[in-house]
């Protein structure tokens, strides 16, 4: 479980190219290894047929009611429900840094994004890889991408009963606590992997984040 | 028979699962189990009587998610379903012909939602939650309260706490620990004996996450600990998904051998969680009800405990902190007077990086309001802290707020021997747990001799043992007075420590910096004295982590004392260190050839303070021609994208160290902010710290900012609105759920406080909802928003 620091620079608004001065170097080695202590990474996915109704899209009795979704997912009978959090150790971590020196708390929060990302992937490969020959695993696609609504986070969480399980929660305006969480519908169809590029199948072109 | 002779005496077997048992019978997925024991009664009293034909002895009801958050939606009340439950449980009782002794108990479960400040659920509002439910199921006739499956120690003392003030049935606790013995919010098995033993519940133990294999590999360390009857209620093994559905692999004999182990270890009340059956439970009752159980053996050992962490007081003297105490400190009067809490986490963050493994908390200034600045401090420091707190105050109305919202088991400071006091305070400690510190003081002053204070002390430790609070629940603390003030106070104090110890065998404290108290270089003495009365025997010291006097006697004290095997911790801390006045040894961080400016562009922030120091200008001539244009430098840097936000955050502070040093030689209209901001990130949100990137810029820009925190409500920021009268106030939201808390707040502004403009800013926000949700201004980034403030100020 490291952290990609590429991706982390990449979240704090550097381009390819462009490299951090010294002092941010200093406040990247000093956080690195506390969000790394701090990090217990824990994750659940189940899979389930995905079933069509006109215009909307049903995956274990919810109601995924997305056009982009639709769109993503076309070729693919089944989806994992999936959800995932690096846990209360760094919110806490973060609450401290946000209190005492705000640098490392922003240097913090692009890392731990950075680390939700590739831990992510990581557990999406070990998913992969146990697929029957022939069938890949879509980029993920989480509430909030497109004209996918939060509001059914609640539902992700309660179906994959991630609270019990991970620890993973829902506030009352749809908001995952622990905050560096993810849920996602990941589609199953025929043919290989897609590479994880999720900007490619986001709609947001003018994101200041969107990878080139 | 009632259940807690029943207890003292055999070993009680708990029914198994109830969730798998009712979708076998019908329920749908995504349906209320617990609104079956209403619409379909026959099924749930079915399901309790086949567990008690298996033989067990405890029915849990069927109320694991029994709250009212949980039953949003069903039409159906708490109170409602748990009497339906309890009857349901009591019914099939009736029914059952075992002859085994039976109880009913009311299962409470998690209320779904984390609680603040990790989520959005506020502690009160869980107790209130729970209060509901258990109060009814106690009064529909429930034999005992069962609380289960917690993972954060937070909502577990909320149950436990709704349960005690409901009902006077006993209470029964179980957590859920991960493979590595942890609860999912971070805490260990220590902190939740600590803390449910300072509850004083009636049992407890673990439940679910783990199959009976990996449960009872924890059973030796709970039965080392705790001094009460052990629960195990183990899921039939890991789970695993097949053909969409959850299994679980371990049957019933595999379950009921393992279980046997777990009876043979110790383990008083065991039965079954997830994946368990009638089945198993009968299996379980038949391999174990003939084993002898173990004695439930009483630990003296005195702890108290944090969310994560329990700290007990033994084989070493503890270390408290004593910094966060307004008396002689006008830093800290000065932030708690403006309810500056970072600064008081910072003191305390600095004192646990120092080695303290306690944090005092102190909020005793006259004109605050003490007890909502302590319980403000107390749960602050706890969000940001693992050690636990020793939470201190005169005020029994502070004691009862600060008591109550303290996630763990804190030392409670103080109690003495007046009538009146001990009669206030031995109530809240038997009620919310902790360990009291017992001054040697009563009507009659202080006593002047040894054994005068020894008397006291025994006296405080009767009273508290009517209130049921054991000896290794109190720290005496035989009352140090100052040298300067009597020649014999330290011999008093330590030969009345070294008695107390001796014929009371209770543990000690002592406020160690007092004896210093009017003296110059006070920490001299105070060290002085501390390395004595760790010879005396003192169990807990209260001193400065940040003094290095003080710190040094408290580690070679320890090694001199025989507790550093090999002098390792001594190596540690000073192996490699030259002695203090040779030259090489301590460089100071010099200004060397940097300008202010630089020194800011680059956020060096020692050397901004020194140069700022140094400086010959005036304060207001050195912030116009020297921190000003380095801030805009920087700031148009960002803007144009060769700075990055890492550096213009340590800019700012490096600026705001400039500004720390200038601002006591500045008069008063000199110093004076350009105008106000009010900050807010709206009602619903949990995330702010762009809001407090915000902040931190234009506090460097000059600007006063009243920060309202986070899931700030609408009327909140009105009423800040009105009081401070800002010209400008700022919004920030993350999310899209949370844009319309934003939309309310600006309608509320323009209804009841106009006259002020609003900015907004937030990830998802665009310029373009901006302006359709009534606000003046989209910031786009962190400067943006210094600009318009620059701008609504006529700067």
């Amino acid at each position: 479980m490291q952290v990609d620091k590429a991706e982390a620079l990449r979240y704090l608004g550097y381009k390819r190219g462009q490299t951090p001065d010294s002092a941010t170097e200093s406040v990247f080695n000093a956080c690195i290894p506390a969000l790394e202590r701090a990090a217990g990474f824990l994750n659940i996915d189940r899979r389930f047929p995905v079933i069509r109704e006109g215009d909307g899209i049903f995956i274990a009795g919810l109601n995924l009611q997305s056009r982009a979704l639709s769109r993503h997912l076309e070729g693919c009978e089944e989806a994992y429900l999936f959800a995932a959090t690096l846990g209360a150790g760094v919110d806490r971590l973060m609450q401290v840094y946000e209190r005492t020196d705000l640098p490392a708390a922003v240097v913090l929060q692009a890392c731990a994004a950075a680390l939700l990302e590739s831990c992510c992937d990581e557990a999406q490969d070990s998913i992969a890889a146990a697929l029957a020959p022939g069938l890949g695993l879509r980029p993920r696609f989480s509430p909030g991408y497109g004209d996918l609504s939060l509001t059914i986070q609640p539902g992700i969480l309660r179906v994959l009963d991630a609270q019990k399980r991970i620890g993973l929660f829902c506030t009352a305006h749809d908001m995952l606590t622990p905050t560096k969480s993810i849920t996602a519908v990941i589609g199953v169809r025929p043919g290989c992997a897609d590479k994880k590029r999720g900007c490619e199948t986001c709609g947001m072109k003018d994101c200041t984040y969107r990878k080139e | 028979m009632r259940f807690l002779d029943v207890l003292s005496r055999e070993p009680l077997f708990y029914d198994g699962a109830m969730g798998t048992m009712l979708q076998a019978a019908g329920l749908l997925p995504g349906e209320s189990p617990d609104v079956w024991s209403v619409t379909h009664p026959d099924a749930v009293r079915d399901i309790h009587l086949q567990y008690l034909d298996a033989g067990c002895n405890i029915v849990t009801t069927n109320t694991f998610g029994c709250t009212a958050s949980k039953l949003a939606g069903t039409g159906f009340t708490p109170g409602e379903v748990a009497a339906a439950a309890v009857a349901r449980a009591r019914e099939a009782i009736a029914v059952c012909g075992g002859a085994q002794k039976k109880f009913a108990a009311f299962d409470v479960g998690p209320t779904g939602k984390l609680l603040k400040p990790l989520g959005d659920l506020a502690f009160e509002d869980a107790v209130r939650l729970f209060t509901e439910s258990i109060r009814a199921g106690a009064q529909a006739g429930a034999d005992l309260i069962h609380i289960e499956t917690m993972s954060d120690t937070y909502e577990l003392k909320a149950a436990v706490l709704a349960a005690k003030e409901s009902c006077a049935l006993p209470v029964c606790a179980t957590v859920t620990l991960d493979q590595n013995g942890r609860l999912l919010t971070g805490g260990d098995i220590h902190a939740v004996v600590a803390l449910l033993e300072g509850l004083r519940v009636d049992a407890l133990g673990l439940n679910c996450g783990l199959g009976p294999k990996e449960m009872i590999k924890f059973l030796p360390a709970l039965r080392e600990i705790t001094s009460l009857p052990v629960i195990l209620n183990p899921n039939a093994g890991l789970p695993r998904e097949e053909n969409g559905k959850t299994v679980f692999d371990v049957g019933p004999a595999e379950f009921a051998e393992l279980m046997a182990e777990a009876a043979r270890g110790g383990a008083r009340l065991l039965g079954g969680c997830c994946g368990t059956t009638p089945a198993h439970i009968k299996a379980l009752v038949a391999a174990c009800r003939d084993i002898p159980p173990l004695p439930v053996e009483k630990k003296e050992r005195t702890v108290v405990s944090s969310y994560g962490r329990a700290v007990y007081f033994e084989g070493h003297t503890v270390l408290v902190g004593e910094r966060i105490n307004p008396t002689g400190r006008s830093r800290l009067k000065q932030a708690l007077r403006e309810g500056d809490v970072d600064y008081v986490l910072r003191e305390g963050l600095a004192e646990e990086e120092a080695g303290a493994e306690i944090l005092g908390v102190n909020a005793g200034l006259p004109g605050i309001d003490e007890s909502a600045v302590l319980t403000r401090m107390v749960a602050e420091l706890q969000g940001v802290t693992k050690l636990p707190l020793q939470i201190d105050t005169a005020d029994p109305n502070a004691f009862v707020s600060a008591l109550r919202v303290y996630n763990g088991k804190p030392v409670i400071n103080s109690v003495n021997g007046r009538e009146d006091v001990m009669r206030a305070v031995f109530p809240l400690a038997a009620k919310y747990g902790g360990v009291v510190i017992a001054l040697t003081i009563d009507e009659a002053g202080i006593p002047e001799t040894a054994r005068g204070r020894l008397a006291i002390a025994k006296k405080i430790l009767a009273r508290a043992a009517e209130y049921g609070i054991e000896k290794k629940n109190i720290l005496v603390d035989a009352l140090t007075l100052t040298v300067s003030a009597g020649d014999r106070n330290p011999a008093v104090t330590l030969e009345a420590l070294s008695l107390i110890k001796k014929e009371l065998g209770v543990k000690t404290t002592l406020g160690v910096s007092n004896i210093s108290f009017g003296l110059p270089r006070r920490e001299l003495m105070t060290a002085s004295f501390l390395t004595l009365a760790l010879y005396a025997g003192l169990d807990s010291a209260i001193i400065n982590p940040l003094s290095q006097p003080v710190m040094d006697a408290f580690f070679t004290a320890h090694t001199l004392l025989g507790r550093d095997a090999q002098c390792a911790a001594y190596l540690a801390r000073y192996a490699g260190q030259a002695a203090p006045d040779t030259p090489a040894a301590s460089p100071a961080p010099g200004p060397g050839n940097l300008t202010l400016e630089q020194a800011i562009r680059q956020g060096l922030k020692r050397q901004a303070a020194a140069l700022a120091a140094d400086a010959k200008d005036s304060p207001l001539g050195i912030i116009e021609g020297n921190i000003v244009p380095a801030l805009n430098a920087v700031g148009a840097a960002f803007e144009a994208g060769t700075f990055f936000l890492p550096q213009l955050l340590m800019s700012a502070d490096a600026a705001k160290a400039a500004f720390e040093v200038l601002r006591g030689r500045m008069t008063a209209s000199e110093g004076a902010p350009l105008g106000c901001v009010v900050l807010a990130t709206v009602e619903g949100d949990v995330h702010d710290i762009g809001k407090n990137i915000v902040k931190a810029l234009l506090e460097n820009f000059r600007f006063q900012v009243v920060d309202l925190g986070r899931d700030v409500p609408p009327s909140a920021v009105v009423e800040a609105a009105l009081r401070h009268k800002p010209r400008l106030v700022g919004l920030s939201a993350l999310m899209t759920t949370t844009v319309a808390s934003m939309e309310k707040t600006i309608a509320a502004l323009h209804r009841d406080a106009p006259g002020c403009k609003i900015m907004v800013g937030g990830a998802v926000l665009t310029a373009d909802y901006a302006q359709r949700i009534g606000a003046d201004f989209y910031g786009r980034d962190a400067m943006a928003s210094v600009r318009y403030a620059q701008e609504v100020y006529g700067g």
